[in-house]
């Protein structure tokens, strides 16, 4: 189990140097030179050389790329995240200061989808075949397949705009965070009903299900005690990992809502060419990602102690 | 149909599955005949017809520019099934190679090629796909890129661990003791005892790929208007999504439609292989 977490440990610290190589890299897929395109971004169309030199040089960009790698990652080590090159903020605060809200967002999002999954995954296995059970099966084939940002537009269009039930945008109030949940949450729940139901079904066809039915438990303790305890592991599982899918999402469903999270960070900084935060918040998400998919792995690995520990994958 | 047992839900998950290419079938068949289909030239603009709603000249009405919605449609099937099957067949191929030849040579290899894997794997979602099409610029070539430096890995990771099975089984180490080469065992052993599993991702990935590249375009990122695409239409509804919500209504109905099809086709393919049914129809 030590040998496990250790393994696991090493190997995302590769993972994370690789991740740091990509993140930097970002700058230079840009077509053009990166002092010029961060001189423009910040003093507009009408430049002097000397403006793109001054750039280069305070920048560091006069060093060869991975003398400029290597400054950088030192100073990522050191929890310096650099500054914006347009704004001259703090990146790693910027992100800090925006993370709150993506936090929000992420977990109402997993809690919507979690109390309209299970519960709609195990009436669906109970009553397998049914007109429900086919109801529900065609409504998360359908929930996968709708566009998260397309969800997104119909439900300020039908309860912002038509109803005028719910505001369309901002974020602060409760009611700010109905319609952006309710966009992530329905499209992940999709995905965590099929889970939950062949899960269910699965647990339903082990012995010790029909060794409680022999004892003559009745029904409810069965389900509640016996087959639902079993069949949300891999559900809530499931929904550890989804962390990343929620990561990703916020970035659409952010810029939607013009909710100030840091998907929409993400994506500003991308239009604005701000090469240092695009890099910060790339690598921060990553990281993120990374380390919450471990702490996932070490909690099933705990949780379900069949789980064999000599390979990682 | 070969099976004999055939229950209802198998029955019921074909049912999907056939309607599924049924579905896929029509979009291709838009998609080749688009300038047969489209009652306008999709980028003819009509300023005095701005934003009218759905009417038989343009059955899904008219954008902000006053262009025909419908033909605009039509020709973005073009756009999305080309990202769909270009970024699917490169990463199926690449990705499948390399789970190959890694899961079959192991040793340092298969360690670098697996912590590639990683980290790639390592930007959740859309993130990666997102910045690299983003910093390098709009435009088609430029999705693909994106998209297809994104999505190999799952294709890797998926073949590699097959391979590690199928490495062990009787029939490769018969080959191997019949002193077959290498490259012989992966190309007739190996590789075609994978492709099932290819077939079945790949389809799921196309729907995968089409909606992330939608999202590109919706996002600004991707495909740029005056091109005719579902993501980027989208984006350009917004402004009038209370007066004239045709605009949003329609391009999104169709992404969704096409990532449908390809989700159910691929289901039903999965189903049937799980179940062990018209597998050498599958594998072919």
């Amino acid at each position: 189990m030590w040998n496990y977490i250790a393994k696991r440990l090493l190997l995302i610290l590769v993972v994370i140097f690789g991740v740091t190589l990509v993140s930097f890299s970002a700058m230079y897929l840009a077509p053009g030179d990166p002092a010029e395109v961060i001189a423009f971004a910040r003093y507009g169309q009408d430049l002097s050389a000397e403006q793109i030199e001054a750039v280069r040089e305070a920048e560091g960009l006069d060093a060869p790329v991975y003398i400029q790698y290597l400054n950088w990652l030192e100073h990522v080590l050191h929890l310096d995240f650099g500054k914006s090159v347009i704004s001259s903020d703090d990146i790693l605060e910027e992100i800090l200061l925006r993370l709150p809200a993506t936090a929000e967002l992420a977990l109402a999002s997993l809690f919507l989808s979690l109390i309209i999954a299970i519960p709609a995954g195990v009436l669906s296995s109970l009553k397998q075949n049914s007109l429900l059970d086919n109801a529900c099966v065609f409504t998360s084939l359908l929930g996968v397949s709708i566009p998260n940002f397309w969800l997104g537009l119909l439900l300020i269009w039908f309860f912002a705009l038509t109803l005028r039930m719910l505001p369309s945008f901002g974020y602060g109030s409760l009611e700010n965070l109905v319609l952006p949940a309710l966009t992530l949450g329905t499209s992940m729940a999709a995905v965590t009903t099929r889970l939950t139901r062949s899960s269910m079904l699965e647990v339903l066809k082990q012995e010790y299900i029909v060794a409680a039915r022999a004892k003559g438990l009745d029904e409810r303790t069965i389900l509640i005690r016996h087959a639902l305890k079993n069949a949300l592991l891999p559900v809530l599982t499931f929904a550890g990992m989804q962390l990343g899918y929620l990561l990703g999402g916020t970035v659409i469903v952010e810029t939607i809502f013009a909710w100030p999270g840091l998907g929409k960070l993400l994506v500003d900084s991308i239009f604005a060419r701000d090469f240092a935060l695009v890099q910060g918040c790339v690598l921060f998400i990553a990281i993120l990602f990374s380390l919450s998919n471990l702490a996932v792995d070490i909690l099933y690995a705990v949780l379900d102690p069949r789980i064999r520990y000599d390979k990682h994958d | 149909m070969t099976g004999k047992r055939l229950n209802t839900r198998e029955f019921r998950k074909n049912r999907l599955a056939v309607f599924g290419v049924l579905l896929i079938s029509f979009l291709a068949f838009l998609a080749l005949f688009a300038p047969f289909i489209s009652p306008h030239d999709p980028l003819e603009q009509k300023l005095d017809r701005r934003l009218e709603a759905p009417s038989f000249e343009y059955p899904f009405g008219t954008d902000d520019l006053g262009r025909c919605i419908f033909s605009r449609v039509v020709y973005g099937t073009r756009v999305s099934l080309g990202i769909g099957v270009l970024v699917v067949t490169a990463t199926s191929i690449a990705g499948t190679l390399l789970g190959v030849l890694s899961g079959y040579r192991g040793g340092m290899f298969d360690e670098i090629v697996m912590r590639g894997v990683d980290i790639v794997l390592a930007f959740p979602n859309i993130i990666l796909a997102l910045v690299i099409a983003g910093l390098l610029g709009s435009g088609f070539s430029n999705v693909v890129l994106a998209l297809s430096l994104t999505q190999w890995p799952v294709y890797t990771r998926l073949v590699r661990g097959q391979v590690l099975s199928l490495k062990k089984r009787a029939f490769v180490e018969a080959a191997r003791a019949l002193r077959a080469s290498n490259f012989y065992i992966m190309r007739r052993h190996i590789l075609p005892n994978c492709l099932e599993s290819v077939v079945v991702l790949g389809t799921l990935e196309i729907a995968h790929v089409i909606i992330f590249a939608a999202a590109l375009s919706f996002l600004g990122l991707g495909i740029q208007p005056p091109t005719p695409e579902w993501g980027s239409m989208l984006k350009a509804g917004i402004p009038y999504l209370r007066s004239a919500p045709h605009l949003t209504i329609f391009p999104g109905l169709m992404i969704m439609l096409t990532v449908m099809a390809f989700n159910f086709a691929g289901d039903g393919l999965r189903e049937c292989l799980d179940t062990g049914i018209e597998r050498d129809v599958m594998a072919g």
